[in-house]
């Protein structure tokens, strides 16, 4: 018990950061100023988390067991990695709203609260190891960001954003636990490596029923990256936020959707392989990307509006991930006919939610009394009079579309290299089709740094809500995108060791030290771990009634 | 005693599960489709109770409880955010939510 609540040290301090804020918040002296506290300790908390997860993957601890709570949780090294990237974005949300949400009149405690058990849920969506888990994080992360779209509560916007999403997001829950249900029947047990176990071994008559609840489980996680045709709350929900919780949204939301998306489809739905779904998914999921990226792209051409056009490019970026999670490769441990994803898709993310964070975090500090500045032509010569946030706005856009030298760039590089090696350029008119999407994304980034840049400024009189933490939260999300842009090497290197962990309980560290002569012997020594999880019955077709 | 088959229940489930989900698109009233969202879950909660109780499973018992807390949690937010409608609109319909349509 003491050991399955050690691995889970990171979730615990995210949860406890959230339900601190809650329990204090009231206590505090009555006013707005004495909350704006919360932001920094909450980042604090955040902070820690990463810390911890980064201490855990160091030390090897994840290495002699990595699953927890009977095989329902697991820190393997994929799982630690996307916390960390989760409490990441969470840190730089908590550093960039304290000033924000209380020019937008809503400065309350509660706010820091929810964004901490946003992303409590988010990392324990990523760790989850069975359906149980995986739904419930599911859950606390979205009612945390339903009622944080719907924050700021006197404005229309805000609550109609928050009310939409409410009703499409219960829908989507309603769909992956009506899959789920199908796939608790058909297998017997709740936990991946059940329901893996038991699709190998799956009838013929079952292949209906598999692809059913395949199906719906599916187009639940459609819809939470907000492909195409699940995208139209996208649009919405983005603009309504508040710029803050936009940020969060776009770029935690989609970390921990795909991330356990990866999980679900690679350690419990895929059999061995990919072709093991009954179903051609990866054929579904790439047809789905590419209508992805290009309705994306080319709705988002013609928005004025800065935040409605990051929502239509963050539907665009979902198209060019969903190609990424069809590009599997030989797991090195289990050999060929087992599949892992490869190192991109992580890569990607890591990419695009700093730079999402820096967009968004530059357009939260325009903004006084409860006005903001959003459209282009609000932004025009941006940069002459608040050079910094011109600048992290324009790199921030650069690296979306995928410039170099910034991280967007390599980001883009390894996923259509990654594309591109699976069974010999297989996926080659994909491929071309995501570059020429780029080619077309870049028009609209490029016309952002275009008015931030050469056009006059308005006649406006704008406000600038300068703080440390904000200035923080900018600098630190445009130096990230630089930094790991100008040595993309160890970023990638640590992405591809988590995403070929990505099976229940296999920790990559093990598979580095795997590859010697005696490397058969020890490979069968650590694929039997995760078997020794308590074994399902081996369940009869449920679904085929019984007379 | 004639146990009522897997099939029926399951049949019985995915009937309450289309009524929701088609309640959710045409309703126009929002606590309407709270209801209806409400019925899909149920919907699922039966499915989960159907499959143990034919296989003497114990999981799917166990996971109804969860769903029903998490509905209840579902609903709170839900009618908060209806109120919050209410407030601001005088009314819970959702044709009235079409600002940000365009």
């Amino acid at each position: 018990m003491l050991h399955d609540l050690a691995l889970t040290t990171p979730l615990l301090i995210l949860l406890f950061a959230g339900l601190f804020t809650l329990v204090v918040d009231p206590f505090l002296p009555a006013g707005d100023q004495s909350r704006r506290f919360w932001g920094p300790f909450n980042a604090a908390m955040s902070a820690a988390a990463i810390v911890a997860a980064a201490l855990m993957w160091k030390s090897g601890h994840h290495e002699m067991q990595t699953v927890a709570f009977g095989a329902h949780l697991s820190a393997s090294t994929y799982s630690l990695f996307f916390v960390s990237l989760v409490s990441l974005v969470g840190m730089m949300t908590h550093l960039s709203s304290p000033k924000y949400m209380l020019e937008q009149g809503v400065g309350y405690g509660e706010y820091f609260a929810m964004v901490s058990f946003a992303t409590f849920g988010m990392a324990t969506m990523v760790s989850a190891e069975s359906v149980i888990t995986l739904f419930i994080s599911l859950e606390i992360m979205s009612m945390a960001i339903y009622v944080l779209v719907a924050f700021k509560r006197t404005s229309i916007a805000s609550v109609e954003a928050g009310m939409k999403y409410f009703i499409m997001g219960s829908v989507a829950s309603a769909l992956l636990l009506y899959g789920m249900a199908f796939l608790y029947g058909l297998s017997g047990g709740t936990t991946f490596v059940e329901i893996q176990r038991a699709l190998v071994t799956a009838k013929p008559d079952q292949a209906v029923w598999l692809g059913l609840a395949v199906l719906l489980t599916l187009a639940a996680f459609l819809f939470k990256v907000a492909a195409v045709p699940f995208h139209m709350w996208a649009p919405d929900a983005y603009e309504g936020a508040p710029t803050t919780v936009t940020g969060f949204m776009a770029s935690g939301v989609k970390v921990a959707a795909f991330g356990a998306l990866l999980k679900i489809l690679y350690a419990a739905l895929a059999g061995q392989g990919m072709d093991d779904l009954h179903l051609p998914v990866a054929a579904i999921l790439s047809t789905v990307a590419l209508v992805t990226m290009t309705v994306g792209n080319l709705l988002a051409l013609v928005q004025k509006n800065v935040k409605r056009m990051l929502a239509y490019s963050a539907i665009a970026h979902a198209g060019y991930l969903l190609l990424g999670t069809v590009a599997s490769t030989v797991d090195p441990v289990l050999g060929a006919p087992y599949a892992v994803p490869g190192g991109a898709v992580p890569f990607y993310l890591i990419g695009y939610s700093l730079a999402s964070l820096a967009g968004f975090a530059a357009l939260a500090s325009l903004g006084k009394n409860g006005e903001e500045l959003t459209t282009e032509h609000q932004l025009a010569g941006l940069g002459r009079r608040y050079p910094f946030a011109g600048a992290v706005l324009s790199l921030a856009m650069l690296s979306l579309a995928g410039v170099p030298p910034t991280l967007g760039f390599f980001g883009k590089l390894e996923l259509l290299r990654e594309v591109l090696a699976v069974d010999n350029a297989k996926y080659l008119p994909h491929a071309i089709i995501l570059v020429l999407n780029s080619v077309v994304s870049a028009y609209y980034y490029l016309r952002v740094t275009v008015y931030v840049y050469m056009r006059p400024e308005p006649k406006v009189e704008r406000e600038y809500v300068t703080e440390p933490s904000l200035t923080w939260a900018m600098g630190l999300a445009a130096a990230a995108i630089l930094a790991i842009g100008v040595m993309p090497g160890k970023a990638i290197n640590v992405a591809t060791l988590s995403a070929h962990a990505v099976r229940t309980g296999i920790a990559t560290k093990n598979l580095v030290h795997l590859r010697g002569p005696d490397a058969p012997a020890k490979v069968a020594e650590v694929a039997a771990a995760p078997q020794e999880a308590p074994a399902a019955p081996v369940a009869e077709p449920a679904v085929i009634p019984q007379p | 005693m004639t146990a009522i088959p897997l099939g029926h229940l399951l049949g019985l489930a995915a009937i309450l599960f289309t009524m929701g989900l088609v309640g959710v698109l045409t309703r126009r009233n929002l606590l309407l489709i709270l209801m209806s969202i409400e019925v899909m879950l149920n919907a699922v909660n039966l499915t989960f109770v159907a499959f143990s109780r034919y296989n003497g499973w114990t999981e799917g018992h166990v996971l109804a409880f969860f769903l029903i807390a998490i509905a209840a949690a579902e609903a709170a937010v839900g009618l908060a955010l209806v109120l919050s409608v209410f407030r601001l609109k005088n009314a819970t319909y959702v044709d009235e939510l079409r600002l940000l349509k365009r």
